[in-house]
This record gives structure tokens, sequence and C-alpha cells, in this order.
């Protein structure tokens, strides 16, 4: 370029100068709607190899498209894959979901290392950059052992228990759509290898009338769906998640009187039953602040777990509570016989309360809890938010005398992989639970009653399963499945009775080999160390409609039953409930919902980005009735979402628009009828 | 019309920047005062944003290890962020503010046209996902300013142009 020189050139320099600052500022004064930041990652470490599944959120009010990673490194050293460099279209208010394969840097499990990913999207025609970080948490080997960390606990004791027995005031214990189940970890995409699907299960059938032999898969029913006076004021505000037990205890010389008591939990509620569950009077339903005097935390909140234990014939009722202003919560483990409870209305209990600080960790909180029995051991497992699942054990003998007594429990970071998981079902000797390394690879872990250590080992699962695409709307349009917590956490762990094996089952997405979201079944060999080694899988899956949520039980016939939710899918269902017996290839309704529960939530942006949040779970449950006249008897515990115009704060606004709505607690207790073969199972 | 339109993308600038403003006073669990939102520099220069960082998580937080920041809506042909948080080892305890720290580094590519160029950012830390333990998002701007060179002709041009209208005006 020939340099002007002279008055003339300098002015067109100039002017030329001023043309470019002003079409600089022209250019770049357009604000971006597109932010992206990092949700908790799943990691799959190996001998040398790591993968890290990164969720990237759009936290903006645009859709970005485009969105290409293009730099990304961990802790300085740069991928060795890059598995989904290209992102696509990441929606406003959704995530996509990056994998990136590292070489192992071998850093102590828990040490943190930092993550960068850098890349450009496109907006309203133009390109962007973004770049993110994130601190990864190295994890454990894929195999090994700890001893178990010991704190001594001391029990309490409601009013009731100790003195004159009235219901306390209480109040209403408010309970906000919002909810704070954070989204867990994505699991990893494993080494792809397609199941052949096993047999569909056809679509569920409506509950025969109770009680009486059963429709074409043979089972008994009698369900109860409580309909008190006033059930909305108990299921505001957010699906309940649904617990329960019972226990049949018969006495008498003359003639045998039975006491048939269920206890069923919500999220907000205990109702129970003296009648074997044919009724749950409005006055046999109590609030945790009408039981217990004080006010622990941010107060009492949900997450509520039932437990009948026969060996000490006591109640174990679980309840989290909020977390506190300065962070912590604690689970509430309460204990009673079933004569206290008939007795006091379900007011007496001696209680333990199990703390962050029981648990070392400092302002963080627990949440979504189980509980499982063994033969000398309560189990409980909760999640330490953000980090893994805790799994610890309490002696029956000491809850059972109402003493002090001792807490056992894992290191949370060990239990990333199950974060969101629940506890195998007939503990027997010792309890499993289990999470996923990848969609082709599992961890399962145990705690033998012998010993103060837990073990954990991982393999390969016989098939691969979809860990993506888990849509599937209801004829509202809406995807009941959207909330999205826990999804693929290893919910339904039973040891089997009268075998060595352990039942695990998950919620898998969409592929394709199944054209909606389905529950795979995994089953695994015990050995004589405890260890497992993988049997075979299965699916409950149809085309045409969705399965997910499965909880799992048995009794001493070694009948498997389950309970999950279903809906979705071209036929076009509401999410429900449905429970049956593995191997019946038949699933049994009591009474469908008929829209879906849905929230507006707010996010972070600067005005916050309402979005419509539909939302079910996060669990159901079946357990063993405990009941001394059946020995092959369940009882299971779960809802449906009913409309019901005189209840405008109930369980349904669209951005903006509420629709009264309920939802209805629906107990059932089922048995294989004498005539089904089950020679088939 | 140039003029008008300068003026008005200016203001919008600045609108932007007083939303980052207000967004930083937000009840947020994270947030960051910012020293100043707006840096210059020069083609091939950088520019570090500096502030504090208020922790109103339970949690803490050590800037090392426990928080991060994100970037987004920038032009990647011009410029690049660097996260400096994990190069500098603070705790900041759950309830209170850091000292002055350097938060992040913008890299300017060299030849980058002159102008005002802006991006956005946010802090989260490690307990945190979706809507806990994030701040707001911050809307900041690096304001490329002419090579020296450039600049001497700026300062020399204006003078000369105005000599030269009024000559012609005299004319």
């Amino acid at each position: 370029m020939r340099l002007q020189t002279g008055w003339t050139g300098v002015c067109r320099r100039l002017a030329a100068s001023l043309f470019s600052l002003l079409f600089s500022f022209a250019a770049v004064a357009v604000t971006s709607t597109v932010h992206f930041q990092t949700n908790l990652p799943g990691v799959y470490g190996q001998p040398g190899a790591l993968r890290v599944a990164l969720p990237i959120r759009n936290v903006g009010n645009s859709p970005a498209s485009d969105v290409a990673v293009n730099s990304v490194s961990l802790a300085g050293v740069g991928p060795v894959n890059v598995l989904n460099p290209a992102l696509g279209i990441v929606g406003a208010g959704s995530q996509a979901v990056l994998e990136v394969d590292f070489v192992n840097p071998g850093a102590v499990p828990g040490t943190r290392l930092l993550m960068r990913v850098s890349g450009t999207y496109r907006l309203s025609g133009k390109t962007y950059g973004f770049a993110l970080n994130r601190q990864i948490i190295a994890p454990p080997p894929p195999d090994g052992s700890r001893s178990l960390t010991v704190v001594a606990i001391q029990p309490q004791f409601t009013l009731c228990r100790i003195g004159p027995c009235s219901p306390l005031p209480g109040g209403p214990q408010p309970f906000e759509p919002a909810e704070v189940n954070l989204p867990g970890p994505p699991v990893p995409t494993g080494v792809f290898n397609p199941p052949v699907p096993s047999f569909v299960t056809p679509p569920p059938l409506l509950a025969p009338n109770a009680p009486g032999p059963g429709g074409t898969g043979g089972i008994f029913f009698n369900t109860t769906t409580p309909n008190a006076p006033n059930p909305n004021a108990l299921f505001s505000g957010i699906p309940p998640d649904m617990s329960g037990a019972s226990s049949t205890v018969c006495r008498g010389d003359i003639a045998i009187i039975c006491t048939d008591l269920v206890l069923m939990t919500g999220n907000t509620f205990l109702a129970y039953s003296t009648d074997g569950g044919q009724t749950f009077p409005n006055a046999q339903i109590v609030r945790a602040n009408n039981v217990y005097a004080d006010t622990p935390d941010g107060g009492f909140c949900c997450d509520q777990i039932l437990q009948y234990v026969p060996q000490i014939d006591r109640y174990v009722w679980l309840i989290q509570t909020r977390r506190a202003a300065t962070g912590p919560n604690r689970l509430r483990i309460a204990v009673a016989s079933p004569a206290a409870i008939a007795s006091t209305g379900a007011l007496a209990w001696t209680y333990y309360d199990l703390t962050s600080a029981t648990f070392g960790i400092g302002t963080n909180w627990l949440d979504y809890p189980d509980m499982a029995v063994g033969n000398n051991f309560l189990y409980f497992s909760v999640d330490q938010v953000g980090t893994g699942l805790i799994v610890g054990r309490l002696p029956l003998a000491d809850l059972a005398a109402g003493v002090g007594t001792t807490v056992e429990y894992t290191t949370p970071s060990d239990g990333a992989s199950a974060y969101g998981g629940h506890l195998s079902q007939n503990a027997m000797d010792g309890v499993y639970w289990a999470g996923h390394n990848s969609s082709s690879n599992m961890r399962v872990f145990r705690m033998p009653e012998a010993g103060n250590r837990y073990f954990w080992q991982s393999f390969d699962t016989p098939h691969s399963w979809a860990n993506s695409n888990f849509v599937t709307n209801a004829p509202d349009n809406l995807d009941w499945l959207a909330f999205g917590f826990p999804r693929s956490s290893v919910l339904g762990v039973v040891r089997r009775a009268g075998t060595n094996d352990l039942w695990l089952a998950w919620s898998a997405g969409r592929d394709g080999s199944f054209a909606q979201p389905h529950v795979e079944l995994l089953t695994l060999n015990r050995n004589a160390d405890g260890s497992v080694t993988a049997g075979g899988q299965a699916q409950i899956w149809n085309p045409s409609l969705a399965f997910q949520y499965p909880s799992l039980s048995t009794d001493s016939n070694g009948d498997l039953a389950v309970a999950l939710s279903w809906g979705g899918g071209p036929d076009g269902h509401y999410g429900s409930f449905a429970v049956g017996f593995w191997g019946d290839f038949a699933v049994y309704y009591i009474d469908a919902s008929n829209l879906t529960a849905a929230y507006d939530v707010a996010d972070t942006a600067t005005p916050p980005n309402i979005t419509n949040q539909p939302r079910w779970g996060d669990y159901v449950t079946v357990r063993n009735a405990a009941n001394p006249r059946s020995s092959s008897q369940f009882t299971a515990y779960g809802y449906a979402v009913k409309t019901d115009a005189t209840n405008r704060d109930g369980c349904k606004t669209v951005l903006g628009t509420v629709t009264g709505c309920r939802f209805e607690p629906q107990f059932v207790r089922f048995e294989f009828s004498n005539n089904i073969n089950r020679s088939h199972r | 019309m140039n003029r008008s339109f300068a003026s008005a993308s200016a203001q919008r600038v600045l609108g932007v920047v007083m939303a980052g403003l207000f967004a930083a006073s937000g009840a947020q669990a994270l947030d960051i005062s910012f020293d100043a939102v707006t840096l210059n520099t020069t083609p091939g220069g950088s520019v570090t944003f500096t502030g504090r960082i208020e922790n109103d998580t339970v949690y803490l937080l050590n800037t090392s290890l426990d928080l991060f920041h994100n970037f987004s809506a920038y032009d990647p042909t011009a410029l690049t962020p660097l996260d400096l948080l994990p190069t500098q080892n603070v705790s900041i305890a759950a309830g209170t503010s850091s000292p002055g720290l350097l938060l992040f580094r913008v890299d300017v590519a060299p030849g980058t046209t002159q102008g005002l160029y802006l991006m956005q950012a946010s802090l989260q830390d490690i307990y945190g996902s979706d809507a806990f333990d994030v701040s707001p998002v911050f809307d900041l701007a690096i304001n490329v300013v002419p090579e020296p060179t450039s600049a001497w002709l700026l300062l020399l041009g204006i003078p000369l142009i105005g000599a030269a209208l009024r000559r012609g005006a005299t004319s």
C-alpha cells in the first residue's frame, strides 16, 4: 500500500480511523443472550484413561446454534479424544453433555483437576466465543475398599414418648415447586454394545378390584387411594416421594386377632391405617411438626422413607430437613413399635439425628435418602450434594432398645458414581448399592455386616444402554420426565431370596433398540466372598410408552416385585404409577393420572428466564408386606396427578396459568395368586 | 447519521454495562465487585480484570480449588479470556469478601480493529449446579484503542481537520 503523505493523505487516514472506530462500535454493540455454565460432571477413571462427561448449560434466553468445542485441557494437558466436539444447538435453559477422554493423571482420589473448555457458537448470524472452567474431582480407582468411619450418636425422644400425648399444633410445611434436587452427574458413554431387547412389556392393565383374583397376570390386588377431606393440603407444591411399610401382628387366646398396620409417607405427611390399608382416616394423618417439638435446621422437609423391621418389631421413619441458613441439614431417623404408633397416633418416637456434622461435611448438605434392613443393621443412604452417595448403618439392637449407638458410614467421594442411588432391599448379611461408571460399565459396592470395611468393584455390563434422550410427552404435550433427577441412578436393588442373585434396575433412555425410555435390569451372581459377577440383562420396555423410576423387592419365595412409573409415548399417557412381578410380563395400575405436574421456574439470568418444568417422581417404593398370613405379599406406594378445580394451589402452573389439580397417593397390597405357574420366573 | 448511530450504540453499551452493575448488586450466592467493567488496551495487548469476590454461599471457598469463571458472548477472533483464579490461593470464608484479586485476563489478538469489544463472565463454585452457587452474568467491555502511532495521528489530525474546515469556510 502506498504511503500517503501531505494534508490529503493525513485527512483520509484520519477519516478512515474514525469510521473504523464508529463501525467497531456498531459491530460489537449487540447484547448476546447466550451464556454457558457447567453442571456436575460425570467422571469415569480407569488405569491410564479418564473420561469426563461435562454438562454445558445455556443459561441465556436464546438458543445457541453450531456450538463447537475447539480446545479442551485437563490439568494443563490436552485431550486424547473429544467424542463430540460439535454440540449443535443448545437451547435456552437446555444443556449438552461434552464427553472427552484424557490420559488419567493418576491423581489422588478427591484431588481437584482444572478442566478448561473453549469454543464458538452462533447467535443471530454471528459467531461468538465461549470459555468454561470446571474443577473435576479425581475419581476413586475402579476397585477398592475402605474402612467405615464411626461416630457415636445419642437418642432423643418425642414429647409423646416421655409424657402426655397430644399432637403438637404444627403448621403447614410449605414446599416450593423448585425443590432442590440438583441434577446428578451424567453417565459417561461407554462402549456401544446394543442389547437384544427382551420380551415387550405390554401396556399396564387396570388393576382388578380389591380384593380378588387378578386379571391376566393373576395377582391379587388391594388398593387404596386416600381421599381425606382436605388431601390437597398434604400434597400441594410438588409430587410426593411415596414410601411406606406395613406390618401384621396377630395375637389372641380365643380368637386370633390381627392388627394390620400400614404407614405411608409423601414429602410432607405421614398417614397410617390400622385396617390393612382399607382406610387412611384424616385423623390418622400427621406432619413432622405435629410430632416433633423442635424445628431443626431450616425445618422439616421431605424425602421420607419408611421401613418395618420384623426382627425387632419396629417401624423406622426417616425424614430429611431443609438446609439451615448456614448450610447443613440432617436426617432424622425415628423408631417406634406398631403398638405405640397405633396407641399414640404415630406421635411417640425415639429418634436419632444424623447431621452434616455427623458426616464431617461441614456446611454441605444431605439429600435423597433411602433405607434397607439387614440381619443386624438398619442401613441408610444419602447424597452429599455435589459429591457422592454416603451409605451408613445403625445396629438394630440399639434402635430397639432406644439407647446411644454408633453410626458407621462410607466416604462420600467414593460414592460419586452411585450419586442418587438406592440400597438393596432384603439386605441379609450385607447391603449392596451401585452406580454407573459409564453406559457399559458398572460399579457395585457392598458393605458386609461382618467387619467394618466396604468394598467396590467395576465390571462391564453385558450390553450398553441409552444414557440420553429421555424425552417422552404426555397428552398435554409436556415431557413428564423433563426434571431429570435422579435419571439413571440405580434405584432398584434387591437380593433375591433363596438365590445368590442380586438384581439392579435403573432408568434408561431411547435409542435405536428402544423407541421409548425404559427400565434396564441386570442380574448379578454373588460369589462366596460377596463379590459379584455380571449375569443377564433385560428390560421392562414397550415401543409405545415409557417405564421409569424402578423399585424392587422380594419375598421368601424369590418373587421379584416391581413398582415403577409409566406414561408418555405415541399412545399418549400421563405419567402414572404401576406394580407387578418380574416374569409376569404385565404391570397394573390403579388410577392413571390425567395431567402432568409442572411448575414455572426462574433461572439465574438477569432478568430471570421463566421456563415451565414438568416433574414426576422422584421415587416410588415397593416393600415386602411382612404379613405372617402370606409370605408373598407386597405393599407399594405411588401416586397419580388428577385434575381438581378446587385446588388452585396444587401442582400445575404453565407460564402463569394455574390449573387446579391434586396428587392422589396410592397404596397397593398385592401378591401372586396361587394359580400362577412361577416356573417362568 | 453515523454520529447518531454511534451515539445510540454507545448508550446501549453503557446500558449493558449498567445492567451488569445492576446484576452485581443482586442477591445470588456469589458475586463480584469489579474494579472496572471497561478496560483499555491495544491490539496484541491484554487486560486483567480485578475485583473482589463476595462469598454468600455457606462454604469456605478457595480461589484455586473451588472457584472458576465462565466466559461467553465475545468475538473469538479478537479476544481470548483466561481465568486467573486457579493461579491464586486465597480462601474466602462464607459470608465474607475476598481481598482484591486478579480475576481473569483477556488477551487481544494482534491486528484487532480498534473499538469496543463486549463479553460476558460469570463465577461458579465447585458445589454449584444450575441455579445454585453461581454469580450473576456480568457484561464487560474491552476498549481496543489505536496503536500509539495511530493515536498520535488522531491527536495531530483533529486540529488539522479543524484548520482545514475553517480555511474552507473563510475562503
